[in-house]
């Protein structure tokens, strides 16, 4: 059942032209720069340390590899991250991500 | 996002997240709706956020929830800032009571001065002032505006014509105009009025004695013209005679002009050198080769900077080498009469008092001669020829 919504919003998605992160609550992340990073419709934070940010999304999980990481700002939401950025990666479930 | 600046009006705290999982802490936060923000990692097993004043209530028991350990480091913000204020309320209190102090004491009368009134008018003044209650020590709202104490002193003394009240910080100034009966002129010793030089009467004016002179009379150095012997003959009275005798005067002139003349034009180039003076002497700090001029004028300038009336020690200054050339002048005969009338008479002028007026000129003679033109004018001046002279006994 759950599949089959899924299939159904993603057929309406690419049928209907609509944005993608709001109908398949796919997260949106916007960089400013190497220093900023803005991300939308996550799922929590799984590990955060100085050079590391590990978040939970709907479907697997997103690493943001860096240097002097701040979290400026963090909402059930959205967050802000702020520090040098290096790398972004999406990892599936389960995964060590290294 | 709420601003920034609200957290430090509302105040919030740094807290210390320390377990073996401190992320899980920051997940139960935004579960419950908490803002946190600013999180940083120190280091292994730890975090440090800030959080607003109003959540800390609930803190505990996330933190029990999420087998986390909290300790505060650092609180921030208005409510903090208020509190330590208060902690150091002698601070708060002193300046306070400074500003206090300075508004009263400057609300004060701390002069009363007196300008332009005699000693005796000035004591009367200081006791009506006094009785108003204008004296050092008083409140300056208590009193009534200058305008109004003006109007009751100048009515209060009667030695004084007018008293100009002004209230200047915390000051006031009295100006004191006292009634003055005019002095009379010390009376002149009694004497007649001669001329001075030989002249043609033109006009005049008597204001005491006797006129022995007519208009168009010709006059000699040394004639009467008003007597200091008014009455009548034999029962006479002496006054010193007073007035203004004009007596028209002829004079000759010579003056010579030359018909060219060598005048210096600037040219327009011009180059400026600067220096700084220390003391009087004047060190160059720009303008090192100046350009030579086959012809100069220089013109140069030192600035006189003052600080509270007393000159600087060191003064800026330039010279300003202005290049010149030379141009001849040529004057046309005409040209040059005019011009030579009009040198004599200046010259002819300063000879005589400031009253002194030209009423006419003549050319008589001129000719050119070695390149100058030489003219002989006719000048009729109007002057005061009067003269005083004392009555001697027994005239």
């Amino acid at each position: 059942m759950k599949k089959i919504k899924k299939q159904l919003r993603r057929w309406m998605t690419e049928q209907m032209d609509l944005p993608a992160d709001v109908m398949m609550d796919l997260p949106r992340v916007t960089l400013i720069g190497n220093f900023h990073i803005y991300i939308e419709n996550h799922k929590g934070v799984i590990r955060f340390t100085k050079t590391e940010l590990r978040l939970r999304l709907t479907e697997g999980e997103l690493l943001v590899i860096g240097n002097d990481f701040v979290i400026k700002n963090i909402l059930p939401e959205e967050m802000l991250l702020e520090g040098v950025i290096e790398d972004i990666r999406f990892l599936k479930e389960g995964s060590s991500g290294r | 996002m709420k601003n920034q600046w609200v957290h430090k009006v509302s105040g919030y705290v740094r807290i210390k997240i320390t377990g073996p999982y401190p992320e899980l802490f920051i997940n139960r936060c935004i579960d419950n709706k908490m803002y946190i923000w600013d999180i940083h990692h120190p280091g292994k097993e730890v975090l440090i956020c800030s959080v607003l004043l109003d959540e800390v209530s609930h803190l505990r028991k996330l933190a029990r929830a999420s087998d986390c350990k909290i300790s505060f480091i650092d609180r921030r913000g208005m409510p903090f800032f208020m509190q330590k204020l208060w902690r150091r309320n002698g601070l708060l209190f002193g300046a306070f009571a400074f500003v206090v102090s300075i508004f009263i004491l400057s609300n004060m009368v701390w002069g009363v001065q007196i300008e332009g009134a005699s000693p005796k008018v000035e004591h009367e003044l200081r006791q009506a002032v006094m009785e108003l209650g204008v004296k050092t020590g008083a409140f300056q709202f208590t009193l009534p505006p200058p305008e109004e104490i003006q109007t009751i002193i100048t009515e209060e003394i009667s030695d004084a014509t007018w008293i100009g009240v002004t209230r200047k910080g915390t000051t006031y100034h009295f100006q004191v105009v006292e009634k003055e009966i005019a002095e009379r002129e010390p009376r002149e010793a009694p004497g007649h009025l001669v001329a001075s030089r030989d002249a043609v009467i033109y006009d005049l004016f008597v204001e005491e004695g006797l006129p022995m002179v007519e208009i168009n009379q010709v006059v000699e150095k040394g004639d009467l013209l008003v007597s200091g012997l008014i009455g009548e003959e034999g029962e006479e009275r002496r006054v010193p005679a007073r007035g203004t005798i004009f007596g028209e005067i002829w004079f000759q002139g010579k003056v010579e002009i030359p018909l060219s003349r060598t005048l210096y034009a600037v040219t327009g180039d011009k180059y400026r050198t600067h220096k700084l003076y220390i003391g009087n002497v004047g060190i160059p700090i720009w303008g090192w080769n100046p350009p030579e001029y086959a012809h100069a004028i220089e013109e140069e300038y030192e600035s006189s900077w003052n600080i509270f009336n007393m000159e600087l020690p060191f003064q800026y200054g330039y010279k300003e080498v202005l290049e010149a050339t030379e141009v001849e002048v040529e004057h046309a005969v005409e040209q040059a009469v005019t011009l030579a009338v009009d040198e004599g008479k200046e010259e002819l002028l300063s000879q005589f008092s400031e009253d002194a007026e030209i009423i006419g000129e003549k050319v008589l003679h001129q000719e050119v001669e070695d390149g100058k033109v030489k003219v002989i004018i006719h000048y009729r001046i109007v002057d005061d020829i009067a003269m005083k002279q004392p009555i001697i006994q027994g005239d």
